[in-house]
């Protein structure tokens, strides 16, 4: 399991966590953008 | 001035995607499908390449990191800039450790490793401080003969005897699902680890060209994936062809034709090394580039050489066996690939938007 891997390696710890938390922040930007131009 | 040109990109993607998917049977949970769910990843593909090749559309010759302070600020950019830089440290580890393996197996079972990935490494070193010009030029002396040797070896196992269509059939026999489960991990490896360029993108000299270039490119690799895929299928099949530990050698094993061509394997080992050699100093430079940038440095030599010179320690220590490089790389690292090649898709679609509400601002 994927988590089997996470544990003994830290650098793919680390890789898919930010990975996983800059998708959110890409996601959170571009609707942030969309509500802005959407209300100009 | 380091620029790349058409021709050199073209040669760069196809030893970039080719390199090290000489070592295994793609998509082979699929079995005798394999084939049919590299085709499918490679016009999933097709999408993924339109977004890379949008970002230099929308940014012509700037690099990767001011396309990323430009889009999300300094505070956001640095973190994803170093996290790509990682990404790009960790397939280097992969790749590097797998082709050190490779050798030490089948060359110079003798020789310890550590010798051979230092040696490796030297090589490496030694050309990405000349430039990334050198390291392009280098691959298209390599190209032809790289292609030449691969159909060579495709054409001669269709020659012996071992050599069956039964092999590949019932196409589609379980249904499609087999093939679509399999299919994420082939758009992973190898069309997702193209992300990589969009550290290299800034060199090429006519930005206009590249999506077309880039796009041949693809679809010259995928044929030669298929070829492959086709060859090992029908030479091993697919029971044989999941089971082994390199496909593609075990298929040159056997061809045996006329006393003339026979123990090809010396040749084959050499072929997927320059695959191999190149993948790894790809991502490396990706990576060097990367902590350049984020360092506010203008040559990455001293990182290409304190970074190279720690790479064989750093991947011994991190990696016991290649099984388990296998196991952390490939069975479960591929999430991470795939993580890593969408976010330039979300980066895309953010940079649209933020385009359009600046226009409507106006």
């Amino acid at each position: 399991m994927i988590l089997d891997v996470l544990k003994i390696d830290p650098l793919l710890t680390l890789l898919m966590i930010g990975g996983v938390l800059y998708i959110f922040i890409l996601c959170f930007l571009t609707l942030f953008y969309l509500i802005k131009g959407l209300f100009k | 001035m380091n620029h790349i040109t058409n021709i050199q990109l073209f040669a760069l993607i196809v030893i970039f995607e080719v390199g090290s998917t000489t070592l295994f049977a793609l998509g082979i949970g699929a079995k005798q499908n394999a084939w049919v769910v590299v085709l499918c990843a490679y016009l999933c593909s097709l999408l993924l390449i339109w977004a890379y090749t949008q970002i230099p559309k929308y940014y012509p010759h700037k690099n990767f990191a001011f396309i990323l302070d430009d889009t999300l600020g300094k505070a956001l950019a640095k973190p994803l800039l170093l996290l790509f830089g990682l990404y790009f440290l960790n397939q280097t580890m992969h790749n590097f450790y797998e082709f050190g393996a490779l050798i030490n197996m089948t060359a110079l079972p003798h020789t310890p490793l550590s010798f051979i990935l230092y040696v490796f490494i030297i090589v490496i070193i030694y050309i990405l401080i000349l430039g990334i010009e050198v390291l392009t030029r280098s691959i298209e002396i390599v190209f032809p003969f790289f292609i030449l040797v691969l159909i060579a070896i495709y054409f001669l196992n269709l020659l012996t005897g071992e050599f069956e269509w039964n092999n590949l059939q019932p196409i589609l026999g379980n249904g499609i699902t087999p093939v679509l489960k399999e299919v994420p991990n082939v758009l992973s490896f190898p069309f997702g680890e193209m992300i990589v360029f969009l550290t290299f993108w800034h060199f090429v000299k006519d930005p206009n060209s590249i999506r077309r270039t880039t796009y041949i490119a693809v679809s010259f690799s995928t044929l030669l994936l298929l070829t492959s895929l086709l060859v090992i299928l029908a030479v091993l099949g697919p029971k044989l062809a999941s089971h082994t530990e390199i496909p593609l050698l075990e298929t040159l094993l056997s061809i045996h034709i006329g006393m003339i061509f026979t123990n090809l394997d010396s040749i084959g080992v050499f072929i997927m090394f320059i695959g191999g050699f190149f993948k790894t100093a790809i991502h490396f430079y990706g990576f060097c580039l990367a902590i350049t940038w984020l360092l506010n440095k203008q040559k990455p030599n001293w990182i290409i050489v304190v970074a190279g010179l720690l790479l064989p320690v750093l991947s011994l220590m991190r990696f016991e066996s290649l099984n388990d490089q296998r196991w952390k790389g490939i069975d479960e690292g591929i999430y991470n690939i795939l993580i890593y090649s969408l976010i330039p898709v979300f980066l895309v679609i953010l940079i649209a938007v933020k385009n359009w509400a600046k226009r409507k601002e106006k």
